[in-house]
C-alpha cells in the first residue's frame, strides 16, 4: 500500500533531520549529566526517603518522615531563609558592582578592555580555596585592611571584618563575579549603539540615556546573571564555612553537619534534595522569563 | 499512584546500589591491599613509614585512598559484598557504626600479634573490632607572649574565658567539627555533668561564646587561626600544636589541663569481604614499634604500642594513658543528634 506524506509530516521529518546531528553531538554531555547528576540525584532522593545505602530494597518502606522531621525544626527554617537571603543579597551586590564592568567591556574599544577581561576572570582562575584564603588574609584581625587602617590612624582597634556575614557576602560576590559580568556584557553588546547615539543627538543627557535605554534594555542580562549568582551562592560550602561564623550557617554547611556529625545520611540527603529543588526552581524561572540570551530572534 | 511512584523510586535506588556494587573504582586482589589515609603528613607517613615494611613482609603493594572517615564508611556501607577498601582508618564514632552493622572483622592477637602490646582501652572501646595505633590528647594552645598565666584546669579555662579575660580572641570547635560532641561530653564531665546531663558544658559554652572569634569547623582552620593570631588561645589536639611549635612558632605553647584530656583516636579496622589476611597484616604493621616511632617523629601523635621507645626529650609532651578519657561510643552516638540540636538552638542564632 502506497503511503503519501502530507506537507505537515514532511515538515516534521525535515525538522527531525536538522535536529538529528545536533542531538548526537549533544549526547555525550547528556550522558555525562545523566551519570553525574540525574542518577546520583535519584539515589540521593531515594536515600532521603529511607532507602538504605547498602541495598536491601525488598523490605524497605519508603516514606517522607525525614522531610516532615526537618520541617518541624525551626533552626533549619532559619538556615534556609538565611541561605536565600544571603544569596539574594550577594546577587544584588554583584549586579551593582558588575554592571559598570559589563558596560565597559561591551562598549570600550581601548586596550584597557583586555585587562578588564583578565580581572573579571581572575576568580575562576584563582579558584574557590585560594580566593577564600586570600580574603581571610585581607579581612583578618592582623590582615591587610586592618593593618592599613591602623597605620593611617583611622582605627585604634582592629575591625571585626572576618568570620561574619560581611565576609561571607564579600567572598560569595567575588567568586561569582564572572558569572554576573558575562551575561551582562553579552546583553549590553546586543543593544544597538545607534539607539544611544540617536537619543544623544536629540539632546538626552548621559544619565537619562543610561537609565532609559541601556539599563532598560539590559534587564534580561541583569536577571540572568543574578539568578546564576543566586544559585551558586545557595550551594556555596567553603566560603560560609571558612569566612563565616556560628551565626552564618548556610544550607550546604547544615547538610555537611547532618551527614558527618549527626551521622544522619537520610536527613542530609533530604536537605540536599531541598537545595536541589531551590536550584531547579530558579533555573525554571530563568528559562521561563529571562531566556533571551539565545539571540535577538528569540 | 503512590505505590507506582514508590516502585519507580525503589527501582532507581536498586539500580543505583547494583551499579555501585559493581562499579567500584578499586577492588582488592591478592597482590595488593587498599587502605585509607588522611592527606598531608598522614599520607606521607603511610607511604614512607608503614607501606615499605608491609611490602617487605608480604610482597604486596599498598594502594591508598585519600579522603575522610565519612567518605570511607559510606563506601563500605554502599558495597558490603564487594568493599572497595580492605582496611580503614576510621573516626571513633563511625568505627562503631561499622561494628554495629557487622561490616568489620574482629581483631585477635592470633591474627595481629602486635595487639598484645596495646593497652586494652585502645581496642576494647570498639569491642576489639578496631584498634587505635596512635592517640592525641586535647588541651589548649596559647600565645605565651600574651597569655602569661595559662589556665591549669578545664573549669578554670572556661571560667576565665567566660569572663572575657582573653578578650574576643578564643578559637573553639564548632559543631560542624566531628569531635565536638565528645568534647562537649568531656567538658560536661569535667564540670560535674555526664552524658545524660550536658547542662554544665552548654552553660559554660554560652558564657564563652561572646569571646570566641571563630567557631572553627576543621582542624586546618584551627591551625590557620593560630598562624594568623586571629585568636590567642583555643582548644586543639596536642600533635598538631607540637608540630607547629617545632616548625618555628616561638611564642606558641600547649598545655593539657586537669583533671584529664580527651583522647583523639584513629581506630584501624579490617573490612569484611575484603582481602582479610593482608588487611590483618596491614593493621599489624600499623601497630609495629619501628614504623610507629617514625610516625611519631613525623606527626607527633603518641603511638599506643608500649614497646615504642620514644626519645627522652619527648617525655614532657607525652600524656600518660591514665590521664586520657574517651566516652562510651554507643552512648555518644545516641546522644549526638540531641547535642547537635541543642548546639543549634543555644549556640547559634
Amino acid at each position: 500500500m502506497a503511503v503519501t506524506s502530507s506537507p505537515v509530516t514532511q515538515g516534521v521529518r525535515l525538522k527531525a533531520r536538522r535536529t538529528g546531528p545536533t542531538l548526537w553531538m549533544a549526547s555525550p554531555m547528556a550522558l555525562l549529566m545523566v551519570a553525574g547528576y540525574v542518577f546520583p540525584g535519584g539515589l540521593m532522593f531515594a536515600i532521603s526517603l529511607g532507602y538504605p545505602i547498602g541495598g536491601g530494597a525488598a523490605h524497605v518502606h519508603l516514606n517522607f518522615d525525614k522531610y516532615i522531621a526537618l520541617a518541624h525544626q525551626s533552626y533549619l527554617w532559619h538556615v534556609l531563609f538565611f541561605t536565600l537571603l544571603v544569596s539574594a543579597a550577594t546577587a544584588l551586590l554583584n549586579a551593582v558592582l558588575a554592571y559598570p564592568v559589563g558596560l565597559f567591556l561591551a562598549r570600550s574599544r581601548t586596550r584597557w578592555a583586555a585587562l578588564c577581561y583578565l580581572i573579571t576572570f581572575t576568580p575562576l582562575a584563582v579558584g574557590m580555596n585560594m580566593l577564600t584564603i586570600g580574603w581571610l588574609i585581607m579581612l583578618g584581625r592582623n590582615g591587610v585592611i586592618n593593618t592599613v587602617l591602623e597605620r593611617l590612624g583611622l582605627i585604634s582597634d582592629p575591625l571585626p571584618l572576618s568570620y561574619g556575614l560581611l565576609a561571607v557576602i564579600i567572598g560569595l560576590a567575588h567568586i561569582s563575579f564572572t558569572f554576573m559580568v558575562l551575561p551582562l556584557e553579552t546583553v549590553i553588546r546586543s543593544i544597538d549603539p545607534a539607539l544611544e547615539r540617536a537619543a544623544r543627538s536629540l539632546g538626552a543627557p548621559r544619565w537619562k540615556i543610561l537609565l532609559s535605554i541601556t539599563l532598560a534594555l539590559s534587564w534580561d542580562g541583569i536577571a540572568a546573571g543574578m539568578l546564576i549568582v543566586f544559585m551558586q551562592s545557595c550551594g556555596a560550602f567553603v566560603i560560609p564555612l571558612l569566612l563565616g561564623g556560628s551565626s552564618t550557617v548556610m544550607l550546604p554547611v547544615a547538610i555537611w553537619e547532618q551527614m558527618t556529625v549527626s551521622n544522619d545520611r537520610a536527613g542530609g540527603a533530604a536537605l540536599s534534595v531541598v537545595l536541589t529543588v531551590i536550584a531547579l526552581v530558579v533555573l525554571l524561572v530563568q528559562l521561563r522569563f529571562f531566556n533571551k540570551l539565545r539571540g535577538p530572534s528569540q | 499512584m503512590i505505590p507506582m511512584r514508590r516502585k519507580v523510586i525503589t527501582a532507581i535506588a536498586g539500580a543505583g546500589a547494583l551499579a555501585a556494587s559493581r562499579s567500584g573504582l578499586i577492588f582488592a586482589d591478592d597482590k595488593s591491599i587498599t587502605v585509607t589515609s588522611l592527606g598531608g603528613r598522614w599520607e606521607q607517613s603511610i607511604r614512607m613509614d608503614f607501606a615499605p615494611l608491609f611490602k617487605k613482609r608480604t610482597g604486596a603493594d599498598v594502594r591508598i585512598v585519600l579522603g575522610g572517615p565519612a567518605q570511607w564508611t559510606s563506601q563500605i556501607e554502599a558495597q558490603p559484598q564487594h568493599p572497595p577498601l580492605d582496611a580503614v582508618d576510621n573516626s571513633e564514632v563511625l568505627a562503631m557504626e561499622l561494628v554495629d552493622k557487622g561490616l568489620v572483622e574482629k581483631l585477635t592477637v592470633a591474627r595481629i600479634p602486635n595487639l598484645r602490646d596495646i593497652p586494652p582501652l585502645f581496642h576494647e572501646t570498639w569491642n576489639d573490632f578496631g584498634v587505635s595505633y596512635q592517640y592525641g590528647a586535647s588541651g589548649i594552645w596559647f600565645d605565651k607572649s600574651k597569655v602569661t598565666q595559662a589556665p591549669q584546669s578545664w573549669p578554670e579555662f572556661l571560667e576565665r574565658a567566660g569572663k572575657g579575660e582573653f578578650g574576643k580572641r578564643i578559637a573553639f570547635p564548632d559543631i560542624s567539627y566531628g569531635w565536638t560532641p565528645e568534647l562537649i561530653w568531656h567538658l560536661a564531665v569535667c564540670l560535674g555533668g555526664s552524658m545524660q546531663n550536658l547542662d554544665p558544658a552548654f552553660k559554660a559554652l554560652q558564657k564563652i561564646r561572646p569571646y570566641v572569634t571563630k567557631f572553627w569547623g576543621t582542624a586546618i582552620e584551627a591551625e590557620r587561626l593560630i598562624v594568623s593570631r586571629d585568636a590567642l588561645i583555643g582548644w586543639l589536639w596536642d600533635g598538631r600544636v607540637y608540630a607547629m611549635m617545632d616548625s618555628g612558632d616561638k611564642t606558641l605553647d600547649f598545655k593539657r589541663l586537669k583533671p584529664n584530656s580527651l583522647f583523639s583516636l584513629v581506630p584501624a579496622q579490617v573490612v569484611k569481604g575484603g582481602n582479610t589476611a593482608l588487611a590483618m597484616e596491614w593493621v599489624n604493621t600499623l601497630l609495629d614499634p619501628v614504623p610507629l616511632l617514625k610516625y611519631y617523629e613525623r606527626i607527633q601523635y603518641t603511638p599506643t604500642n608500649t614497646k615504642v621507645v620514644l626519645p627522652a626529650s619527648s617525655a614532657p609532651r607525652i600524656m600518660p594513658v591514665s590521664e586520657g578519657v574517651i566516652p562510651n561510643m554507643h552512648e555518644l552516638t545516641q546522644a549526638t543528634p540531641g547535642i547537635v540540636a541543642r548546639w543549634n538552638a543555644e549556640m547559634r542564632d
